[in-house]
């Protein structure tokens, strides 16, 4: 009997509707799914942009939207467009409070790096809700979003539907870009979107098949590519976004430490994904909303309580150095020394300035903002008289640009100590204090 | 040694040859197969062999930071990498604390030149064959050809009989080939 792709309608400001499978409906009615209702896509962005408020549900919605024009465009049959279109649908269902943050947190406890892609597929695998409304699909859906072979599927229909949901040319990005720019009120993130899906191809290589752009759609490949940089710079790493980002994250780290988040209960087995029970009952309760609670309402009086409502209220740390790596950290040892910290250095460095200055450790933080070029990241494809080529060889502004690495420290000190700070923090990198 | 300091080391040893990104990934996972105190990001079975976005991302960095230099190969053939002379300075210094892993790098990459002329499709080869052997769910006993063959189609690899002896060759050279018939 044939998929109806079409039993349920939901209104959408960007495509007008989007149309759902029964299977589907099923879904995003489930506790799992709904969870990403309280789950803000662009995290503390509301500080900066008060529309950013839009969550990972109608973002997933509008990934199903696109997946299936792509897949519609490439022509796959309707068996495997449906489990391109569930795996599109899921591919966020893993994200925990704050988005991205929580990462951080989870790969702390669990000294390794764990990640929203790896939840989601465990919460796929092993929720029993899910499971009984998507059954056997799961193990496809699982292998799209993993990158492996789908059994029974050509390797070349693999690889096309694994990279529509993740890769250069993925709808997860097409969606979030237009969909962050319409929330928050700027056209940064616009790009030509029915010109790119409409000029999606495949270039064949023996039995790899990648996705592609046909060479006369490069120039909205382009408008795409500038729209990811300059939402990169001007939104997804805005400074005061990431100030309420970073005193976030130190509001969690001192609630793991004093456990008013169990620790016990974030620790995942990522060998055996059938065996996180605990884990997952408790991650599924955690949202954005759910957390703040949690803390504030344990320990009223604790620091971290203090720093989640000192976001709340919008009284938050602010700057007292800005250093570029690339541009004034000169010494090579220590340029990549800088560039190399991770998350638990960052806080040594800012526990060891605090010991040096005499000042509060809760009061500084230092974070590392990568603003990973994003314009020439990834090889984009692009079909010229049937030969694939990168985007780079045809594009006259893909000149390879360094990376934009700045070493932010922040605090709630008063400016005079924060001046102290910078002074302390730019001799160490031997920068000249203007 | 971090991940950034292996790709360094493995870029420093491999001077005099054009590699690519594929090459690196690959001497990086052999390395670590024949020195487990490489501090190296997991690998996991992508289309083209194990594969580490880790590393990726660290190569990524290290180009962008000036460290290691980037240039377009001919068409198709992608990107070669080479250490610049910030790059050269940090493997000096790198060299003070961890000349003993940099030797043992050195000495795998001298090898992989020997035995394939650092050319990325046998070490990709080498890469799939030590991937397998090495998650065999029995673990025990040898892999024969057609069982390479086999499980590499779970992966997603269409290895042929000559790709399978082709990495093996490498592996021999490494002395990694235990338990691979050929």
């Amino acid at each position: 009997m044939p998929i109806n792709f079409q039993f349920t309608s939901i209104r959408d400001p960007l495509y007008g509707f989007i149309d759902l499978s029964e299977t589907e409906t099923k879904i995003i009615g489930s506790p799992a799914f709904r969870r990403l209702l309280n789950i803000k896509q662009l995290s503390h962005a509301f500080v900066v942009y008060p529309t950013a408020i839009h969550t990972r549900f109608e973002h997933s919605l509008g990934v199903v939207h696109l997946a299936d024009r792509v897949c519609t465009q490439l022509g796959f049959d309707e068996e495997k467009k449906e489990i391109i279109r569930l795996a599109a649908l899921l591919h966020d269902v893993g994200h925990g409070p704050y988005s991205h943050l929580f990462e951080s947190v989870l790969s702390n406890v669990n000294g390794t790096r764990i990640d929203h892609d790896q939840i989601s597929m465990m919460i796929i695998k092993s929720d029993a809700e899910l499971g009984s409304i998507i059954g056997d699909k799961a193990d496809k859906i699982v292998s799209l979003l993993d990158k492996k072979p789908i059994e029974s599927w050509e390797p070349a229909d693999s690889m096309l539907a694994s990279s529509i949901v993740s890769g250069p040319l993925d709808v997860d990005r097409m969606d979030y870009l237009r969909r962050d720019s319409y929330h928050i009120g700027a056209a940064y993130g616009h790009f030509d979107l029915d010109r790119m899906i409409r000029t999606i191809g495949v270039a064949r290589d023996g039995d790899d098949a990648h996705l592609c752009v046909l060479y006369k759609g490069k120039d909205a490949v382009e408008s795409y590519r500038l729209g990811r940089y300059l939402m990169q710079s001007q939104v997804y790493h805005h400074h005061t976004r990431l100030i309420a980002d970073q005193m976030f994250l130190r509001a969690l780290d001192l609630a793991v430490d004093e456990d008013i988040i169990p620790k016990q209960k974030l620790k995942a087995d990522l060998d055996d994904w059938s065996n996180n029970e605990e884990f997952l009952e408790y991650y599924l309760t955690l949202d954005d909303k759910t957390i703040y609670d949690a803390i504030i309402g344990k320990k009223p009086d604790s620091g971290a309580a203090s720093l989640l409502r000192m976001i709340q209220t919008r009284n938050l740390f602010k700057r007292a150095c800005t250093i570029l790596i690339e541009k004034e950290i000169e010494n090579p040892i220590k340029h990549d020394r800088v560039m190399k910290m991770n998350y638990s250095n960052l806080r040594e460095f800012a526990k060891c300035t605090a010991e040096s200055l005499n000042l509060d450790y809760s009061k500084i933080i230092v974070c590392l903002s990568k603003v990973s070029v994003a314009l020439y990241t990834d090889e984009i494809l692009i079909l010229r008289d049937g030969k694939p080529a990168t985007l780079d060889k045809f594009s006259p502004i893909s000149a390879k640009t360094p990376s934009v690495d700045t070493l932010f420290v922040f605090s709630d000190y008063d400016e005079k100590t924060r001046n102290k700070i910078e002074k302390h923090v730019k001799c160490h990198f031997d920068i000249p204090i203007t | 040694m971090d991940i950034y300091e292996t790709i360094e080391s493995v870029l420093d040893a491999s001077k005099g040859s054009n590699i690519g990104r594929t090459a690196i990934q690959k001497l990086v996972y052999l390395a670590h197969a024949k020195i487990p105190t490489l501090d190296i990001p997991q690998y996991r079975p992508h289309y083209y062999g194990p594969y580490s976005s880790d590393l990726s991302l660290a190569l990524e960095r290290l180009v962008t930071h000036h460290f290691i230099d980037e240039t377009p190969g001919r068409l198709r053939e992608g990107y070669k990498y080479r250490l610049t002379p910030d790059g050269d300075t940090i493997v000096a210094e790198l060299k003070k604390h961890s000349l003993d892993e940099y030797q043992k790098i050195k000495d795998i990459v001298d090898k992989c030149k020997d035995s394939c002329d650092l050319k990325a499709n046998p070490l990709s080869c080498a890469a799939k064959v030590l991937f397998m052997q090495r998650n065999r769910p029995n673990g025990e006993g040898t892999m024969t050809v057609d069982e390479a063959r086999k499980r590499a189609q779970g992966f997603g690899w269409n290895i042929s009989s000559e790709d399978i002896e082709e990495g093996t060759t490498v592996l021999c050279h490494l002395e990694l080939a235990k338990n691979i018939a050929n």
